[in-house]
């Protein structure tokens, strides 16, 4: 990020901003998404994140903590969003009973929907750290410092969610076993 | 599967889906931007001069004689019950801190429609203080009864979920051209930024009657009062309320027939903050007293950081929340329930994690202290989800020790005397398992913050207890330490642990 920029809306030029904000939106709204796992709760999370970036900018000291300083506050957003239940009801995904009929080069459908499934039954605090972790890749002292918990507060979370979502996965191949034979048959 | 074809199937899974926000949002997001101020710079790190022990906290005491429980400290937006009374205090149990969640979504007594982040949850009296992502810091005491909320950024709603009485925080400037008629669309232009500029849109409203703005100072603002009130009926009024606002965020702000709203209107160094009060016909005087004694009671202001409540006090600053800190000696208050005092070398970092923690941890390294106070221990580390031990410890340093030292499954030492602070106490070390991979979650947690936050050793961690008395508070103080730790890093942790001092609230 152009620290120019930020220096700039530091002191308050709502334009400098307004080209972080541009250059950032994408990225900031792709973890949220993979967070929240829903279009429009995470479209909600950035933009809060953005607004709240505006308002708390003059209080960043070290302009080259500014990506792990908008990350935070684009987690703390989506645990916010992840807490109105409400809209949690109506994320639902349907999927095709049969899946794909041929085979899919990345993740077959089954897989992805267990994934998906698992994950949704995964508090924000364990998403969100696995998410900073193996999609952004960051480390997790990285993940620590930026999410302002221990270190081994960062590991539970994460291996709760590692485990969760593994469990899920074997989980969907027992059942998913039977079934393909059948179809076979 | 392995772990590496788990890697790169979650891997995969994550990097299937959208990467790019809609111009729509991007554009909705830069409009709210354009009318919110930003915050002033504040900069809570700030060295201390040379101490020496015993130290004097001779100020500030009338602002510690509460203890406050901060919003975000662990569980997002929904406030947590204020602890009562610390100073005189001498009882080493813990506060309790018990939320009904989630008990209505629906505010009461005009605060208006909520669309957003409406869970209340009840609160148990006391007081609280709202911290981010509310835009202003306030702090209020509720009696018994009330619920509340952080609607977001910009809203913060008290009601009582079994009667009329309301009192709501909000930072707005979306005033509908006519309450009756809400779709008829805002102001155009909307009112300017200013207390009197809001305060006079209001007052020239149309169907309402609004007393003329007056200047006021509410905790130790500067501002204007005004009261509107809605006609007797609206029937014919859109959806048969007065609509007087909208927040950023969606919420509105409906008056109901005869419904009377007194509006306080403030200047927080830049950021304009509107209280009001809605009172609907037949409230009784009870409830109308306790919405009097909840706006006696509103502190605005204080420890303006971004994240946690940093209070200046004599000339101390307490932690800093988000960077790294300056090498020098710090002193750790509100809310924690001690006074600490301690001095970190360069490259650390430091929190205050609410009322029952302070984190120090190296920035770049797996140096850490923390101090807590907590009772709850697991019954069995390997295996958290067990629960804790049954009964819990008693409240002695020495229960404590004893119930740590005896946890199946860890290598403890013996708990020994030990002074550390000038306070009495014992020390006993922890070391968890070389292998966990038969535990839960693949570590040992040993103990649990009233919070929420753990304490978890990964395996082959040594984690170094010292479980003291201050004044009747107990406290524990671990410092832990990585398998093939660099001594470098042990001497900063060591170093850290001979600077503490310690002296109770008062």
């Amino acid at each position: 990020m152009d620290r120019t920029l930020i220096e700039a809306a530091r002191s308050g030029d709502e334009e400098a901003f307004a080209s972080i904000a541009r250059g950032s939106a994408d990225r900031l709204f792709a973890v949220a998404h993979r967070i929240l796992r829903d279009v429009g709760r995470a479209e909600d999370a950035v933009q809060q994140t953005l607004v709240t970036a505006w308002r708390q900018l003059p209080e960043l000291r070290e302009i080259d903590r500014f990506e792990a300083w908008i990350h935070r506050i684009l987690v703390h957003a989506c645990y916010a969003e992840a807490k109105r239940a409400r809209r949690w009801s109506a994320n639902v995904r349907l999927l095709s009973v049969d899946g794909l009929t041929t085979p899919d080069t990345t993740l077959n459908v089954a897989t992805r929907d267990a994934l998906d499934r698992g994950f949704r039954r995964l508090p924000p605090e364990q998403r969100a750290a696995f998410v900073l972790h193996h999609y952004l890749g960051w480390p997790l002292g990285e993940i620590a410092e930026t999410l302002d918990v221990p270190l081994g507060t960062v590991k539970s979370r994460l291996h709760y969610a590692t485990s969760s979502l593994r469990a899920a996965l074997e989980a969907d191949a027992r059942t998913s076993t039977p079934a393909s034979r059948e179809r076979m048959a | 599967m392995t772990t590496n074809d788990f890697d790169r199937t979650a891997r995969l899974w994550l990097e299937d889906g959208p990467t790019q926000m809609s111009d729509r949002a991007l554009t909705a997001a830069l409009d709210e931007i354009h009318v919110t101020p930003q915050r002033r710079a504040w900069w809570p790190a700030r060295r201390l001069p040379k101490m020496n022990t015993p130290i004097r906290f001779a100020t500030g005491a009338a602002a510690l004689a509460v203890v406050v429980v901060v919003a975000l400290a662990i569980d997002g937006f929904n406030l947590l019950p204020g602890s009562g009374i610390v100073g005189a205090s001498s009882s080493p149990h813990l506060p309790t801190a018990t939320t009904a969640p989630g008990s209505t979504a629906t505010p009461t007594g005009g605060v208006g429609v909520l669309t957003v982040g409406d869970t209340a949850s009840l609160l148990a009296p006391g007081f609280y203080v709202a911290a981010d992502p509310f835009l202003a810091r306030v702090s209020f005491t509720v009696p018994a009864g009330w619920e509340g909320n952080i609607g977001g950024p910009y809203l913060v709603a008290l009601d009582q979920p079994q009667g009329p009485g309301a009192v709501s925080f909000s930072i707005l400037n979306k005033v509908y051209a006519d309450p009756c008629h809400s779709e008829k669309g805002f102001l155009d232009p909307l009112p300017g930024s200013s207390v009197d500029d809001l305060a006079t849109a209001l007052a020239h409203l149309p169907g309402l009657t609004v007393t003329t703005p007056t200047a006021v100072t509410m905790a130790g603002l500067q501002g204007e009062q005004l009261t509107l009130t809605a006609p007797t009926s609206s029937t014919d009024c859109t959806g048969g309320v007065s609509r007087v606002w909208a927040l950023p965020l969606g919420a509105t702000n409906d008056l109901t027939p005869g419904e009377v709203e007194k509006l306080w209107i403030l200047d927080d160094g830049g950021q304009r903050l509107v209280i009001d009060a809605p009172q609907t016909p037949g409230e009784t005087s009870a409830t109308l007293a306790q919405v009097q004694g909840i706006l006696d009671s509103v502190g605005i202001g204080a420890g303006e950081t971004g994240e946690w409540p940093v209070t200046v006090q004599g000339g101390s600053v307490v932690g800093d929340t988000t960077s790294t800190l300056a090498p020098g000696t710090y002193v750790a208050a509100d809310p924690f329930l001690l006074r600490v005092t301690f001095t970190v070398p360069a490259g650390w970092r430091g929190k205050i994690g609410g009322p029952y923690a302070v984190f120090l941890g190296q920035a770049a390294g797996p140096g850490a202290v923390t101090l807590a106070i907590f009772d709850k221990v697991y019954a069995d580390p390997c295996h958290a989800d067990k629960g804790f031990l049954d009964p819990l410890p008693g409240s002695s340093v020495d229960d404590l020790a004893t119930a740590l030292a005896r946890l199946p499954g860890l290598t403890a030492t013996t708990p020994t005397g030990v002074t550390l602070g000038g306070y009495q106490g014992k020390q006993l070390t922890l070391t968890a398992a070389a292998s966990a991979t038969g535990c839960t979650g693949g570590v040992e947690q040993v103990w649990e913050l009233p919070l929420g936050a753990t304490n978890t050793l990964t395996p082959g961690e040594i984690d170094k207890v010292w479980i003291l008395d201050v004044g009747g508070q107990r406290l524990v103080i671990d410092a832990p330490q990585m398998p093939g730790q660099a001594k470098a890093t042990t001497a900063e942790v060591q170093t850290i642990l001979d600077s503490i001092g310690l002296a109770q609230l008062n």
